[in-house]
């Protein structure tokens, strides 16, 4: 048994952590590559989403690579995730693959669901890996999110100018070629360290922007075309509500501990709908617009796939959100064809209306930077 | 021209390239508006040619790019400032008209809506469906009528009925259009009905749910186009502004922007004596060549543009890694 | 809880659901409208108010639909949109039912999910909106909740407004089509003529201005004309590949895919045209299924035609004498 599995993120290294910590064969497709991407493009329906035609890539070429079992989460909702599955399948078995499909239901994800469903990859393995195995990659799941949190918080005060990128980039490319928990940890405190020890300018003042839309964009680098680094560079402070870690709190962990706390997200969105979900994301998409501006952010960048739902339900109540608090919110739409020196243009664009609008309150600080970088 | 320094500003689209000299007190000297027709080195360099023939180089006290092509050109000609297009045609409509509200600007192939607040940009949006609401939409059109585009205004306005055309995107238009035509419709009304629909596709797709304030200002290339005013103006019920060089209104920006920084700040990187990047005349209008190709580096396959003078690199990018933009290459 | 409360008090005073409410409430004539119109008029008029429905969709409906939605919205949404401002003026509310699914099983559209609130925030507030929740597969709590509400507003009891519910709406949710729909939409019946099925969502194939008249431009060439509504719920299910069987999905895509591969069995239907406002995100799953499926049988030819607010009625007629010329070759 070979498995493989779709990309979202950076979700491979926990994913990397659990599998090589069960000492199970796998073959993970490449991160970020254009030559699989294209391939699920031309697989898929021209209107399906773009996380689909994504993961139709990262599968084709997991098959092409010997894998005979996919292992992928999905739903039973109104958003079009829960159905992806059958049509992956439709599809693969037409163009002659066989395999076996793992699916997991996300949104009622319970203890016996995993063992079911994960049971017979697990046979003979004693319960102590097993209990080890899950435990470093939950640990390496919030770890990977640190590193990527304190190098968004350095990137608009390093001195100099693209140290954390540098950073990024070894160990992303160490994380994809290391195995095991042992390997990854260390590269996980090396980036730590390395980011701690940067250069930071103290008269920096970045602008806050926060990131919310649909989760598989929001949080793909290759699809949002990298755009945490991007604002990062441009000098904001990046607050990205729909991180991975967030995801695997909200699915995995919720599901298996008895504990259920409020969502915050769903809550403040009541003032706009008077329902708690309507697939996806779109409803905590809302709340966290509107928990963003309670928190005094200088602006906010929605983000989803071309034809995304619960994503267009949730840009319906900007229009009231931007109003109340004077706070704009700039809505991009990604597809396959999205071109990246308009998105540029775009984010450029934005983060200097946002530095005017900043600045008009201070009066004194207006200072036009030397150096706009695009890109 | 009067002697004391001078900003240059650069704006390379990609239907034109456009530059501008401005004057200390912020009036532009001299202009030319140019064809890009996708060799947009050779049509700036030659512009930038004609503008040496009225400057020398110590003249030039600051020089600002912008565009779609704003890194080639600030490559080529050494920028102080690289800008978007949007702040740059802010604050160049800023000049104009102080308490300008809302700027309407169609370009080639992209077409924006810019709100301001109190002197500030509040907010803006650029088109993300097609080239619908844009000017090689018109063009192409235009040619397909074999009417000239500069009597196509004039044209629109002798309409008596404009005939509708539908269609969400350029080709679908198209199609609509030759079937009006096909059905009899006269020709002027075609034309008014293609300025109304890209009015309408402008409107629609940019312009939702948002108040448009006076005063509004309208450029861009298009806005030459007295059928397309009028349907903005029938369609929005106000005057619309046209400023004077409504057609280089970004490179006016952008050289505003680059005086803007040149005095606001004691440069630490001077080049030569009047404090600018800016690279000479001469220097600017050296033989480029550009290559492409793919890095192969990673599963990434960027591809990576390198622009040479004389077999030596002067820039390169297009690299998500920064492997190859980061190189220093000699200028 | 508070519907409970509020059940109870309500019960004590039985006269005030005699009295008749003297509100007007206003339908929409778009979207569940082509579903279940019928109900809710029945379900309000029990109720004792008057029952105002928009006219049907025009030029002026659509366009001010679309001015008061983001671009990205989809056609029947903007289209809802124009109706219910239509309505502004010519009742005390507006009624938009929030269904979240009618079956169990079977969800509805996100669109449908959030209906309510997208409609009251595109319009900024300018009409008053009431809703009741109607979600068959979880169950009846947040409908009883809502009625509570409904009841209050229009001043009848709680017990009156369920017991409306229950014997208008209910458990006519995906009954015979004379009982839900308006006498006036063709759904056509199964003959031995040369017959083409006209899918896609209700609302999209019998409005006659959205689908440019479709069904009829198809009657007018001498075609026998079917919608899925021609199968009964529990044949359009059955025949459902592959979500029959206790599976989770949308209804609306059971309802179309159950059609297409019902009619895949009947050598009477010559052709199948599936139509979907453009970039429908349900449709997109929905037709490729088909597609794929119905080439594994007998090929039954299909056409997706999409259309929007942009779309030209000569293209739009151009692809449907084509699709006819191909179905019978000179």
């Amino acid at each position: 048994m070979k498995i493989t599995f779709p990309h979202m993120g950076n979700t491979y290294i926990a994913v990397k952590v659990l599998l090589d910590g069960l000492g199970l064969d796998y073959y993970m497709p490449p991160v970020a590559d254009r030559a699989t991407f294209e391939r699920g493009i031309e697989n898929s329906p021209e209107f399906m989403c773009l996380p689909f035609k994504t993961i139709m890539g990262n599968f084709l070429d997991g098959l092409d690579h010997g894998a005979d079992t996919i292992l992928f989460g999905g739903g039973a909702g109104q958003c079009r995730l829960s159905y992806y599955g059958d049509l992956h399948k439709e599809i693969l078995h037409s163009l002659g693959y066989e395999f076996n499909y793992i699916n997991l239901q996300l949104n009622h994800l319970t203890y016996k669901e995993i063992m079911d469903k994960f049971g017979p990859f697990i046979k003979g393995i004693s319960k102590a890996t097993v209990v080890k195995a899950v435990t470093e990659s939950a640990w390496t799941v919030f770890a990977v999110d640190g590193v990527y949190a304190k190098a968004a918080h350095v990137r608009p005060r390093e001195v100099k100018h693209g140290s954390a990128d540098g950073i990024m980039q070894h160990f992303e490319k160490r994380v994809r070629t290391e195995n095991g928990f042992g390997n990854i940890r260390d590269a996980i405190f090396e980036a730590k360290r390395a980011l701690e020890a940067i250069e930071l300018d103290p008269q920096a003042n970045p602008l806050k922007i926060g990131i919310i839309g649909e989760i598989f964009i929001a949080s793909e680098p290759f699809c949002n075309l990298e755009i945490e680094k991007k604002l990062g560079n441009m000098g904001a402070d990046v607050y990205n509500t729909m991180s991975v870690s967030m995801w695997i709190k909200h699915h995995f962990i919720n599901a298996i501990l008895p504990i259920h706390g409020k969502d915050h997200a769903v809550e403040a969105a009541q003032e706009y709908m008077h329902i708690d979900d309507v697939g996806g994301h779109g409803v905590n998409t809302i709340g966290n617009a509107e928990l963003m501006c309670r928190n005094g952010l200088d602006g906010i960048v929605h983000i989803y796939p071309f034809t995304c739902m619960p994503e267009i339900i949730a840009q319906s109540a900007f229009h009231d959100i931007e109003k109340k608090y004077d706070i704009p919110i700039m809505t991009l739409i990604v597809d396959e064809m999205t071109a990246e020196a308009g998105y540029i243009t775009r984010l450029e664009a934005f983060t200097d209306m946002l530095r005017m609008r900043h600045d008009r309150q201070k009066p004194q600080s207006y200072n036009v930077s030397r150096s706009s970088r695009a890109g | 021209m009067n002697r004391g320094g001078y900003y240059l500003g650069i704006d390379v689209g990609s239907v034109s390239t456009n530059i501008v000299l401005v004057s200390q007190d912020g009036g532009i000297e001299k202009k030319a508006y140019l064809r890009t027709s996708g060799k947009p080195i050779d049509v700036l360099t030659q512009g930038l040619v004609d503008f040496s023939k009225d400057v020398d180089d110590d003249e030039i006290l600051g020089v600002g790019t912008t565009g779609s092509g704003r890194q080639l050109a600030s490559v080529i000609v050494g920028a102080d400032i690289v800008k978007n297009e949007i702040t740059a045609h802010a604050i160049a409509s800023q000049r104009v008209v102080p308490d300008v509200a809302t700027i309407l600007e169609i370009g080639g192939q992209d077409s924006k809506i810019i709100f301001l607040k109190n002197g500030v940009v509040n907010d803006f949006a650029m088109n993300t469906v097609c080239a619908a609401g844009t000017g090689s939409f018109l063009d192409r059109q235009a040619e397909r009528l074999g009417i000239p585009i500069e009597k196509f205004g004039s044209l629109a306005l002798k309409a008596k009925a404009p005939t509708r055309i539908a269609g969400r995107c350029a080709v679908f238009a198209e199609s609509d259009m030759i079937h009006k035509q096909q059905m009899g419709h006269r020709t002027e009304d075609i034309v008014a009905g293609l300025c109304t629909a890209l009015v309408r596709n402008y409107l629609s797709n940019l312009a939702r749910g948002r108040e448009i304030k006076g005063p509004v200002m309208f450029q861009g290339g298009v806005a030459a186009n007295a059928g397309i005013v009028a349907a903005f103006e029938e369609a929005l019920s106000q005057k619309i502004i046209i400023p004077q060089y409504y057609d280089v209104m970004g490179a006016w920006g952008a050289a505003l922007i680059a005086q803007k920084a040149i005095e606001g700040s004691a440069l630490a990187t001077r080049r030569n004596e009047a404090g600018s990047a800016f690279r000479g005349f001469k220097n600017a209008c050296a033989r480029y060549e550009t290559h492409s190709r793919e890095c192969g580096g990673c599963s990434n396959n960027c591809e990576v543009i390198e622009i040479s003078t004389d077999d030596i690199v002067v820039a390169r990018w297009g690299d998500k890694c920064g492997k190859w933009s980061n190189v220093h290459v000699s200028a | 809880m508070d519907g409970m409360i509020h059940y109870v008090l309500m019960e004590q005073k039985p006269e005030v659901s005699r009295r008749a409410p003297n509100i007007t409430v206003g339908l929409a004539r778009a979207m569940t409208y082509y579903e279940h119109g019928r109900l809710w008029q029945n379900f309000f008029t029990q109720l004792g108010c008057a029952v105002c429905v928009s006219p049907e969709t025009n030029k002026r409906i659509l366009e001010n639909g679309v001015a008061q939605c983001s671009n990205e919205t989809c056609l029947p949404v903007k289209v809802m949109a124009g109706h219910v401002l239509e309505l502004a003026g010519k009742c005390d509310t507006v009624f938009i039912p929030r269904y979240m699914s009618t079956a169990r099983h079977e969800l509805c559209c996100p669109k449908l999910c959030g209906l309510p609130d997208m409609i009251r925030l595109n319009l900024r507030n300018k009409v008053d909106i009431t809703e009741v929740i109607v979600d068959a597969d979880k169950g009846q709590e947040k409908t009883r909740k809502t009625l509570a509400q409904l009841a209050e507003k229009i001043g009848v009891s709680t017990k009156s407004a369920i017991e409306a519910y229950e014997k208008a709406v209910k458990n006519k949710l995906n009954a015979d089509v004379k009982a839900r729909l308006a006498a006036d939409m063709e759904i056509g019946t199964l003959t031995d003529k040369k017959t083409v099925a006209v899918l896609g969502h209700p609302y999209m194939i019998y409005d006659r201005f959205l689908s440019m008249n479709l069904i009829g431009k198809l009657k007018a060439a001498d075609i026998n004309v079917v919608t899925p509504d021609v199968f009964s719920h529990h044949k359009r299910i059955e025949n459902a590949y592959p979500y029959f069987s206790e599976r989770n999905f949308y209804a609306i895509g059971s309802d179309n895919l159950g059609c297409a591969y019902a009619c895949a069995k009947r050598p009477e239907v010559a052709g199948i045209i599936y139509l979907t406002p453009f970039a429908c995100g349900i449709d997109s799953l929905v037709t490729e299924f088909i597609s794929r499926h119905l080439k594994a049988g007998r090929e039954v030819p299909l056409m997706v035609l999409s259309v929007d607010e942009h779309t030209g009625e000569a293209g739009f007629d151009t692809r449907i004498e084509a699709f006819l010329d191909m179905l019978a070759p000179v």
